[in-house]
């Protein structure tokens, strides 16, 4: 998606362009060449910011690489890199806040900030996740007791010295665990007996049942009842005991009613001194025979290696030791204390939140080669969104991967890795909205087959297809266009398609009626309302994201129609009738066509030849007078238009980048776009050839005095 | 269609517990303090998506203007009751203009709701941009919490009901950041909200721990301090070696490290026992309970004076099945003057002002000590993106100011300012908090005339 982003000079330029095609709002269509997408750089100069990057009349441009704003991890991007780093399998980002999205893509570095909420976020989560791959149990097994008549329930009253639950409810209170680890919770209750069976009681940790039990005691001799829980984080955790089947009756008639007197919390559980593994990893020495200086130095230099993602100065790792090693003895903290303070402090520090950068000579703005870790570093968050991992390592130490033919070699066996999986999760989510499937309203008594198991093996198809165009090497000139998807029995049941043998997701013939992503489930269902399609979404969404020509927003006041036009019809007819004001046809003639070309399926997907009482009418003009029926001759033009081809190479140098593209990308793309072309677009080509790009591999300073 | 266990405790911990036992314990501590220092003020900012009609005779505005017997609820506003009457001015007239697409001789397009919502608390006028240049202004609650916010353990609380879709835009050519985010700490940094119940209540009570002892806290202060130190030094050194774009992103950096260590070390000596810990995910409209509950125990147990709370983002297209209707809100808000729509957007809207409503009985029912209660020293202003949302008008804001400010708000009443700036209402509220500022936004120029004593 092209942004407007307007480099000083260059505006004069572009307001040439602005001015001849700027007054007929929507033009170019599908079917048609592009138009005014003529690279400023051929003309005559490309003027950046105040500096002439080449002349008038040259023929190959030069590539202007432009330069990313320091770049902050994405949340999916820090839920990698502490998996990949530390071995955890928690996912402490998914407590961040949402990342906003710019051009598409939620890691654009200009669009990604840091707020108080974020450090103190940051801070936790770094704590946390030291403490796990570190942490030895040092502080005591400790207990809470909480006595029920000091407490309050939900329902019932103190009695004597014990909380009755007259009817179904809970009672409980909060202990604040100092450290991860085994817990056991124990009540202490009894019943009082009515009808045929004993009270029965849940042991809930934070209102998740941990246990239920039976509780047949009476108050003569109360019943203690335990259940184990784990906790991976120290912090406030609330232990319940909950009455469950209050009952009255039977004869003589009597009143079921359960008392708790206390709940008792005890840990951490096990011996103290068992560390996880991965403490051995880290902690590779032993400071008492190497000495503490020296050993926190061995530790710290590896550990900030990978954390930072390059080669730590001496100096800056024992300005880290010294600091911490001093704070933590004015504590009488121990030498593993200021280890965990140091790597705690690492994982905050600038250079892991965000990926670095530097251009060493400040005052020169010519494009330089970024290093080698940082190049490491582009790469893995390109085709991983994650770190880089000891292979990329050792090729990013030595400077080889400065080099061409090692550079294309890291990047082939990188997305042949499992990791590569975050391009089909990240990349192909946002592109083509798979992502915002789960969370599409959709009217469940409308659409009564679209259900949660549906939705996921709609997910499941739309990343399986991407995932194969990307590993098995096939021509995206099959995306729109291929017969077949891959499925599993329930999906094919949805489509009415025949069922693939064999368990789970495969590849399958999609029959008559669908054809290529166009036809897919996840598109048709997230371009619809919650209770109806939507030509104008669908159509927009594929100028705007396979043509990367969206149409102009509507002109100003003519949102709010002062009175529904036609409340009879079809979707189609009552669009139609809005299409007749002729400043709404110059871009609705792009989008509704498309649209109408899809209204063969429903708002879930579902194929269909009639809406309500009202047949399906399939059949779409283009501007340029094309007529086509229904989807499959729709996605054969879409993707024949040359736009096609040079949109997914758009999107995938965006989100390799991290930045919105502009007229001084033209080149630059123009080059990836004839190199892909010519070989026959085959998607890993095209990762490859952007990697080898100058505007993946350099960069230039930006002017501006301090 | 997401599937999230209910935590029965969620559902139970609410009016009950919630308020019962922390006002028991916390009372004497509270009256303690209370003859110590003055009232507490505090402003909370409500904010709805998609619009209400505001103009006359459509549910909203209540035909009669005047003081206590001379005016009436109207419909909308039925759900406010006997019991909140008394605390509320409801103000019509007021104008967002920064909001229009043309404003100040520029006409920048479509996107009212993004520029709505990205101005409903700064009043100035967005740069419109999918993301390389992004400019608001500062919003009216962090002009109040960057003043008075050290006195208490978070300057100001962002919160929220919805993150937010994971792909996708978000308006007509403006970046998601206005559209999600009515809080900025300064033109170009929006502060995000937290939408997680759990993870709200963590980050409140993180730290707080009453048997921990005088070394044990001192140590952990220690600690915080130290590590903040040292990556602020370690900013301010890239800094040096960076060009102007990316130092300011690391001022950003720097500012937020700046505050979360002004704030160390003040969640000791907290005498305010939380509420159980809820649910990590809670299902809608559930959801807005919890959080409700999270924001009067903020105010009661002083953690904060400053909040903002969206219930939805931007141009919302939220379904409320659970009020019958099938279609999304922002479709609806489209309504064409069709009579179905019109009932269905009061329907919501309705809803929406007892919601609201809740929350305020809630803050009503805190003892703030000599005789007050929390409505008496707030003001809860509520309010949306824009008035009809089928015109997309940015004037005659569906606008209500309930709570009495300490006594410096008239209300009770229903007032006309006849196409006063909204920014001067602002400006009033930072008044109210004892921050006075010349001017707010793009059109704020003074203290909102009769609105109240502030006024004089």
């Amino acid at each position: 998606m092209r942004p407007t982003r307007e480099p000083q000079r260059a505006v004069i330029l572009r307001g040439i362009f602005l001015l001849t095609a700027g007054i007929t709002a929507c033009t170019g269509a599908i079917g048609e060449p592009p138009i005014a997408s003529t690279p400023v750089a051929q003309n005559d100069v490309v003027v950046v910011d105040g500096v002439v990057t080449s002349e008038a009349g040259t023929v190959t441009p030069a590539v202007d690489p432009q330069r990313v704003t320091i770049h902050r991890l994405n949340r999916a991007e820090y839920n990698n890199t502490v998996r990949d780093l530390l071995g955890t399998r928690t996912r402490p980002a998914d407590e961040f806040p949402a990342d906003d999205r710019g051009y598409g893509f939620d890691n654009i570095a200009d669009v990604l900030s840091v707020s108080p909420l974020h450090i103190e976020q940051y801070d936790r989560a770094a704590e946390a996740l030291v403490e796990e791959a570190l942490g030895v149990p040092t502080v005591a097994s400790q207990r809470w007791q909480l006595e029920a008549e000091s407490l309050m329930g939900s329902v019932g009253a103190v009695s004597g010295a014990a909380w009755l639950l007259w009817s179904n409810g809970e009672v409980g209170g909060m202990v604040t665990l100092p450290a991860p680890g085994r817990y056991r919770l124990t009540v202490s209750a009894w019943q009082s007996r009515a009808g045929t069976e004993d009270a029965r009681m849940g042991m809930e940790l934070d209102g998740t049942a941990l246990r239920t039990v039976m509780v047949p005691n009476l108050a003569a001799s109360p019943g203690e009842f335990t259940a184990e829980f784990t906790v991976t984080r120290a912090g406030p955790v609330t232990v319940s005991a909950t009455f469950e089947n209050d009952f009255v009756g039977g004869t003589p008639s009597a009143d079921r009613n359960l008392w708790v007197d206390f709940l008792r919390v005890e840990g951490p559980l096990g011996a103290t001194g068992t560390p996880p593994p991965s403490r051995a990893q880290w902690l590779t020495c032993d400071p008492v025979a190497m000495g503490e200086d020296a050993c926190a130095e061995q530790v710290l230099t590896r550990f900030g290696r990978r954390a930072w993602r390059r080669p730590l100065a001496q100096t800056e790792v024992r300005a880290v030791w010294s600091r911490f090693r001093a704070v933590t003895r004015m504590h009488a903290g121990t030498w593993d204390d200021a280890i965990k303070l140091s790597m705690r402090a690492m994982l905050l520090s600038p250079h892991f939140i965000y990926r670095v950068e530097i251009d060493s000579d400040r005052a020169n703005p010519a494009p330089h080669a970024v290093t080698a870790h940082e190049l490491a570093a582009r790469l893995s968050y390109f085709l991983w969104s994650s770190m880089p991992d000891a292979e990329l390592d050792r090729v990013a130490d030595d400077g080889t991967l400065l080099q061409p033919a090692v550079l294309t070699a890291q990047a082939q066996r990188m997305l042949a890795h499992a990791n590569a999986q975050a391009l089909v999760q990240n990349f192909a989510g946002q592109w083509l909205y798979t992502r915002r499937l789960d969370e599409h309203d959709v009217n469940a008594a409308l659409y009564p087959r679209y259900t949660a198991q549906i939705r996921d093996a709609m997910r499941q198809e739309t990343e399986a297809f991407f995932g194969h165009f990307l590993q098995n090497d096939v021509s995206m000139s099959e995306f729109l266009t291929a017969d077949y998807s891959f499925v599993d029995a329930r999906m094919a049941g949805y489509y009415g398609v025949t069922p693939p043998s064999g368990a789970g997701l495969q590849r399958t013939a999609l029959g008559a009626q669908r054809l290529g992503f166009l036809t897919q489930g996840t598109l048709l269902t997230v371009t619809s309302h919650a209770d109806r399609t939507s030509p104008v979404k669908r159509g927009q969404w594929v100028l705007q994201q396979l043509l990367c020509a969206p149409p102009p927003a509507p002109p100003p006041n003519v949102e709010g129609l002062p009175t529904e036009m036609m409340v009879m019809g079809s979707v189609r007819q009552r669009l139609e009738a809005h299409a007749t004001q002729p400043l709404c046809r110059s871009c609705h003639d792009l989008m509704d066509p498309i649209g109408f070309g899809l209204e063969n399926f429903d708002a879930v997907g579902l194929h269909r030849t009639m809406e309500g009482r009202y047949p399906i009418d399939a059949t779409g003009m283009l501007p340029d007078g094309t007529r086509f029926e229904g989807a499959q001759q729709l996605a054969r033009i879409v993707s024949q238009d040359p736009r096609f081809a040079r949109c997914v190479s758009q999107q995938m140098l965006t989100y390799a980048l991290g930045r919105g593209l502009n007229e001084n990308d033209d080149a630059q793309l123009a080059q990836l776009d004839g190199q892909w072309r010519s070989s026959g677009l085959r998607l890993r080509t095209l990762i490859t050839q952007i990697v080898l790009s100058d505007a993946f591999r350099l960069r230039r300073a930006e002017l501006g005095g301090m | 269609m997401k599937t999230s266990k209910i935590s029965r405790r969620v559902v139970l911990g609410g009016a009950g517990v919630a308020v019962a036992l922390p006002f028991l314990e916390s009372l004497l501590s509270r009256e303690a303090r209370a003859q110590a220092r003055p009232l507490p003020r505090r402003v909370l900012f409500y904010y709805t998506p998609c619009g209400i009609n505001s103009s006359d005779g459509r549910g909203w505005s209540p035909a009669a203007r005047g003081v206590g017997s001379a005016w009436a609820l109207s419909r909308m506003l039925a759900p406010l009751g006997a019991a909140l009457k008394p605390y509320t001015a409801v103000l019509s007239g007021l104008h967002n203009r920064p909001a229009s697409a043309s404003f100040g001789g520029t006409n920048d397009g479509a996107g009212d709701h993004a520029r709505g919502t990205g101005c409903f608390l700064t009043s100035a006028r967005l740069v419109k941009t999918d993301g390389t240049n992004i400019r608001n202004g500062i919003s009216i609650d962090q002009a109040i919490a960057q003043r008075v916010g050290m006195m208490s353990r978070f300057p100001s609380l962002q919160v929220g009901t919805d993150a937010g879709s994971s792909a996708g835009d978000c308006d007509s050519g403006y970046s998601c950041a206005y559209a999600r985010n009515v809080s900025w700490s300064s033109a170009t940094t929006p502060l995000p909200k937290i939408t997680s119940p759990r993870t709200l209540f963590d980050r409140l009570f993180a730290g707080m721990d009453p048997s921990a002892t005088v070394a044990a806290n001192a140590r952990r202060r220690a600690y915080s301090t130290s590590v903040l130190d040292y990556v602020r030094g370690e900013a301010t050194s890239l800094q040096t070696r960076m060009g102007p774009t990316d130092r300011r992103k690391l001022d950003e950096y720097l500012t937020a490290i700046r505050e979360v260590e002004l704030r160390i070390g003040m969640m000791e000596g907290m005498v305010c026992t939380p509420t159980p810990r809820p649910a990590a995910t809670v299902p809608y409209p559930m959801l807005v309970d919890v959080m409700h509950d999270l924001l009067a125990l903020s105010f009661r147990c002083d953690l904060t004076r400053v909040q903002t709370f969206m219930l939805g983002n931007a141009g919302s297209g939220r379904v409320f099945d659970f009020l019958g209707l099938t279609e999304g809100h922002h479709n609806l808000s489209h309504h064409m003057n069709n009579e179905n729509n019109l009932t269905k957007l009061e329907t919501i809207g309705t809803w929406e002002v007892r919601k609201f409503a809740e929350l305020c009985n809630r803050l009503r029912m805190i003892d703030d000590g000599m005789g007050t209660n929390a409505l008496d020293n707030t003001v809860c202003m509520f309010s949306s993106e824009i008035a009809d949302g089928n015109s997309h008008a940015h004037t005659g804001l569906p606008l209500l100011s309930v709570g009495r400010g300490g006594g410096q708000i008239t209300t009770d009443r229903h007032v006309d300012f006849g196409g006063q700036p909204i920014a001067d209402y602002f400006i009033a509220l930072a008044k109210i908090m004892g921050v006075t500022l010349p001017n707010f936004g793009a059109e704020g120029t003074r203290v909102l005339a009769n609105l109240g004593p502030v006024s004089s």
